[in-house]
C-alpha cells in the first residue's frame, strides 16, 4: 500500500493572457508509506498545499502522474476518484475545514454519511472518545460557524480519523492551536502512522519535526528530501 | 446525519438568504397565477356573455343611445331603464327570418331592504323567453310564481328571504349561478310581478309609459334569427318595421367586449413575462451569487468525497425547494387578492369577469408552481454546472 | 433566537392590525350613503376597527412582554378568526356585492386577518432555536 507521485507538475498563468507561467509544484516526488509520518516543510506559498491537494485527488497535475498501489488516480473516473476521498484518504484542509451550518457532530459523520456508514457499530464510541481526547466534547452540538479556529482544527482531525483511512493528508494541523493541543494532535497522528497508516503533514511548524520519520522540503515548488533526516525525533513522544 | 437532509439543513439554517430566494421564487409564481387566473377569468367571462346573451339581434328602444347603455346594463351592472311600446315585440315577430322574439321589462328600483341601493329588476315572460329561462332551469330555480323573484349571484339575499321593491315585499324563490356579467347584479320576475312592481313605481312618481295611451311596455327584445338568414338582412328588416328602436346585432357585442379583453389580456400577458423575465434574471444572479459565496463549502464537499453529481444535485434539491416554498407563498398572496377582490376586479375592468371552475383552478396552480419550480431549476443550472467542474483544490485555493 | 423571531411576527401583527385600523376609517371604509344614514355595513367597519385596535393593543403587549407572548398569539389569533367573521357572516353587509363595503372592506379586512391569523398561528407553534445549542463560552 503506497501512494506516491511521480513528477508531478502544476502550473499557473499569472496573467490574462497566459504567458506568464509560474510552477506552483515542479516535478515533486514523494511517497507515502503505511507506518511512516512524511512531513513537508516550507515557507507560505512554496506549493506544500498545492501538491497535497495533488496526492489527494483535488487538483489535476499539469504533467506527472499520482499513483496508489501503481494505479494512476487521475485516469479513475469521478465517482471512483470521490470514492477513494471517502474511503481511503482522510483529508484535513487548511481554510474551509468544516461546514458552518452544520453542527460540530454532523460535521463528523457528514463523509460517513456519504458512504452510508453513520450509524454503523462502533462510531458513536469513537466520535465520543477522541471529542474527549481532544477536549471538544462539550461542543457536539454547537454550529461550527460559532467555533474558535482551534476547535476547528481539532474537529476536522477528528472527522478526518473517523473514516479509518489508509492515508492521513494533513495540512497545517498544528496552525491555530495552543501548546497543549499541538502535543496531543501530534501524539494522535503518531499513533494512527503506528497503527499502520501513511501520514502525511504539511506545516512550518518545527514541532511537527518530532513525529516525523521522512522528511522533505519544499521551496518554490521544488521538493527535496531530507536524506539525512533518517527518522530522527526531535522530542521523543509516543502514544499515549 | 441523514445525508438526505444535508439540503433542507442548509436552508433551515440559513434563514436569510432562504428567505430572499423563497420570496424571489413567490413573485414569479404570484404574477403567474395572478395573471393567469385574472386573464383567464376575462375569457370565460366572455364564454359566459356569448352563452348568456342567446340572441342574434337585441331591439332597444333609441332613447336606450343605441347599445352603450343597454350594454352598461349587460356588462357592468348598471342600473337603468328604457321603454319602447309592446307592439315593438309583434312588429319583430313579424319580420321574416326572425324565429323567436322574446321581450324583457327593465325596472331600476330606488331602495332595497338593507342599505340605499339601487338593483336592476327584469321582468321576463317565461313563456317565451329563451334567454334567461334556460340558465334560470340551469340553477335549480323552479316557474317563476306571481311577487316570487330570483336573485343574481351578486344580490345578497338568500332564498326564502324577501325583498322590499317599491314598497312590494317580493319573495325571493332561488339564486342563480354566476356569469360574470351585470346579469349577477340584476332581479328577475314574471311579466305580472312585473307589472305590479311598474305600477308601485308609478304610484312613487316613476313613470314608464312611452305615451300616455300607452301602459303596455317593452326595455328590450330578444331575437333569435333562423337557420339560413342573415343576422344582418334581419337586422336591417327588423330596424326598418319596429318603431322608435334600435336592433343591436350581439356580435358586434361581443366583439366590443372580445378587443377590450385581447388588449387587456396582451397587457397582463406582458406584464407577466416582464416580472417573470426580471424575476428569473435576478434568480439566476441571486445563485450565482450564493454559489460564489459557498465556494469554499462546495469545495469542502468535494474533499470529503462528494462526487460532482452529488453535488450538483444537492444544489438542484436547495433550488427545488427554495422555488417550491416561493412557489406555494406566491399562490398563496395571490389567492389571497384575486378571490377576495374578484368583485373590485370586475369592476374595475368592466368586462365579464367569471372565476375559473376549481379544476381550472387546480390547473393553473400547478402551472404556476411548476414554472417557478423550472425557473429555479434553470436559473441554478449555470451555478450547479461551474461548481461542480471546478477542481475542488482550485476552488478552496480561491474562496 | 426564538424571541427575535416571535418579536418580528409580532411587529408585523401590530403593523397590519395597524394598517386594518387606518384602513376601516379611509381606503376599505363601509358604504358612504348620500343622505348621511347608514345601514349595518357601518356598524360592522365599526366593530372591525374596534377589533383592530385591540389586536394593535395586544401586540403591543405581546412585544413588551415578552414572558407571554405565547398566549398573546393565540388572543390575536382568535381575534383574526372573529374579524374574518364579523362581516357579512356574524353582522350583515349591504345586498349587493357590488357595494364597497362588500368589494372592498370585506377582502380588505379579510385579507390583513387571514396574515395576521397566519402570523399569530406561527407565532404560537414557533419551535424552540433550531440553531444548535447556545454556546456557553469557548474553549
Amino acid at each position: 500500500m503506497r501512494l506516491e507521485s511521480r513528477s508531478v507538475q502544476k502550473w499557473y498563468f499569472r496573467n490574462r493572457f497566459q504567458s506568464n507561467r509560474f510552477f506552483a509544484v515542479h516535478g515533486a516526488d514523494i511517497t507515502l508509506l503505511p507506518g511512516r509520518v512524511s512531513v513537508i516543510m516550507g515557507r507560505s506559498g512554496s506549493g506544500k498545499t498545492t501538491l497535497m491537494q495533488m496526492l489527494s485527488g483535488l487538483l489535476t497535475p499539469d504533467e506527472g502522474k499520482v499513483l496508489l498501489e501503481g494505479e494512476d488516480i487521475y485516469a479513475l473516473p469521478d465517482e471512483k476518484l470521490c470514492a477513494l476521498r471517502r474511503t481511503r484518504f482522510g483529508m484535513i484542509p487548511q481554510g474551509a475545514d468544516l461546514l458552518p451550518q452544520l453542527t460540530v457532530k454532523e460535521n463528523l459523520l457528514l463523509p460517513l454519511a456519504m458512504e452510508g456508514r453513520e450509524k454503523e457499530e462502533g462510531v458513536f464510541k469513537m466520535t465520543r472518545d477522541l471529542l474527549e481526547r481532544l477536549g471538544i466534547a462539550d461542543l457536539e452540538d454547537v454550529l461550527a460557524r460559532e467555533l474558535s479556529g482551534g476547535e476547528r482544527r481539532r474537529v476536522s482531525i477528528i472527522r478526518a480519523l473517523l473514516g479509518t483511512p489508509d492515508f492521513l493528508l494533513a495540512d497545517e494541523p498544528t496552525s491555530d492551536l495552543d501548546e497543549e493541543n499541538v502535543s496531543l494532535v501530534l501524539t494522535l497522528l503518531k499513533k494512527e502512522a503506528r497503527e499502520g497508516r501513511g501520514v502525511l503533514v504539511i506545516s512550518h511548524d518545527q514541532e511537527v519535526l518530532s513525529i516525523c520519520d521522512d522528511l522533505y522540503q519544499m521551496e518554490a515548488g521544488t521538493l527535496t528530501q531530507k536524506e539525512d533526516w533518517g527518522g530522527r525525533s526531535l522530542l521523543n513522544i509516543t502514544a499515549r | 446525519m441523514n445525508l438526505k437532509k444535508l439540503p433542507l439543513l442548509n436552508l433551515k439554517r440559513n434563514p436569510g438568504r432562504t428567505l430572499a430566494l423563497v420570496l424571489l421564487t413567490a413573485v414569479l409564481s404570484f404574477s403567474i397565477f395572478g395573471g393567469t387566473v385574472v386573464v383567464s377569468s376575462l375569457r370565460r367571462g366572455l364564454g359566459s356573455l356569448t352563452e348568456r346573451l342567446g340572441a342574434d339581434i337585441i331591439v332597444v328602444p333609441s332613447q336606450a343611445q343605441s347599445k352603450v347603455s343597454f350594454q352598461d346594463i349587460f356588462l357592468q351592472g348598471t342600473v337603468g331603464a328604457f321603454y319602447m311600446s309592446r307592439e315593438n315585440l309583434t312588429r319583430t315577430l313579424e319580420v321574416e327570418g326572425v324565429e323567436k322574439a322574446a321581450a324583457q321589462v327593465f325596472l331600476a328600483s330606488l331602495k332595497a331592504d338593507c342599505c340605499s341601493i339601487r338593483i336592476q329588476v327584469i321582468g321576463i315572460d317565461p313563456e317565451t323567453d329563451f334567454v334567461i329561462r334556460p340558465w334560470l332551469e340551469k340553477s335549480g330555480s323552479r316557474g317563476l310564481k306571481d311577487m316570487d323573484v330570483v336573485v343574481g349571484t351578486k344580490v345578497g339575499a338568500e332564498v326564502g328571504e324577501t325583498l322590499r321593491i317599491y314598497e312590494e315585499r317580493c319573495h325571493v324563490a332561488g339564486k342563480l349561478a354566476p356569469t360574470g356579467t351585470g346579469l349577477d347584479s340584476a332581479v328577475y320576475c314574471n311579466m305580472s310581478t312585473m307589472k305590479k312592481l311598474l305600477s308601485a313605481a308609478e304610484a312613487k312618481g316613476i313613470s314608464h309609459k312611452v305615451s300616455s295611451d300607452d301602459e303596455d311596455v317593452v326595455s328590450a327584445i330578444y331575437v333569435k334569427v333562423k337557420e339560413g338568414y342573415d343576422i344582418g338582412k334581419v337586422n336591417s328588416a327588423i330596424q326598418g318595421h319596429t318603431r322608435k328602436a334600435s336592433a343591436i346585432r350581439t356580435r358586434s357585442m361581443i366583439t366590443d367586449v372580445s378587443s377590450s379583453l385581447l388588449a387587456i389580456s396582451r397587457v397582463i400577458l406582458g406584464l407577466i413575462g416582464a416580472i417573470w423575465g426580471m424575476g428569473f434574471l435576478l434568480l439566476f444572479l441571486a445563485f450565482a451569487m450564493i454559489a460564489r459565496e459557498r465556494q469554499q463549502e462546495f469545495a469542502l464537499l468535494r474533499v470529503l468525497g462528494s462526487t460532482k453529481k452529488a453535488l450538483k444535485g444537492l444544489i438542484r434539491k436547495e433550488a427545488f425547494l427554495c422555488c417550491l416554498s416561493g412557489g406555494f407563498v406566491g399562490i398563496g398572496l395571490a389567492c389571497l387578492l384575486v378571490f377576495p377582490f374578484q368583485t373590485l376586479i370586475e369592476m374595475s375592468l368592466s368586462l365579464p369577469y367569471l372565476i375559473p371552475e376549481p379544476s381550472g383552478l387546480f390547473l393553473i396552480a400547478l402551472g404556476a408552481l411548476g414554472a417557478s419550480v423550472a425557473s429555479g431549476f434553470a436559473s441554478s443550472a449555470f451555478a450547479a454546472w461551474r461548481l461542480s467542474q471546478a477542481d475542488p483544490g482550485r476552488l478552496l485555493r480561491q474562496g | 433566537m426564538k424571541n427575535k423571531k416571535t418579536a418580528v411576527l409580532m411587529s408585523m401583527i401590530l403593523i397590519l392590525s395597524l394598517v386594518a385600523a387606518f384602513g376601516l376609517r379611509s381606503f376599505m371604509a363601509p358604504c358612504i350613503h348620500e343622505d348621511g344614514s347608514f345601514g349595518s355595513c357601518h356598524w360592522a367597519g365599526e366593530a372591525l376597527f374596534g377589533l383592530s385596535l385591540l389586536m394593535a393593543g395586544q401586540a403591543i403587549l405581546g412585544l413588551f412582554l415578552a414572558r407571554g407572548r405565547r398566549e398573546f398569539f393565540l388572543c390575536i389569533f382568535c381575534d383574526a378568526i372573529l374579524g374574518v367573521c364579523l362581516p357579512g357572516l356574524l353582522i350583515r353587509l349591504c345586498t349587493m356585492a357590488t357595494m364597497r363595503c362588500q368589494s372592498i372592506m370585506k377582502p380588505g379586512v379579510w385579507v390583513l386577518m387571514i396574515l395576521m391569523g397566519g402570523f399569530s398561528l406561527t407565532g404560537f407553534f414557533l419551535p424552540g432555536s433550531s440553531q444548535g445549542k447556545e454556546r456557553k463560552g469557548k474553549t
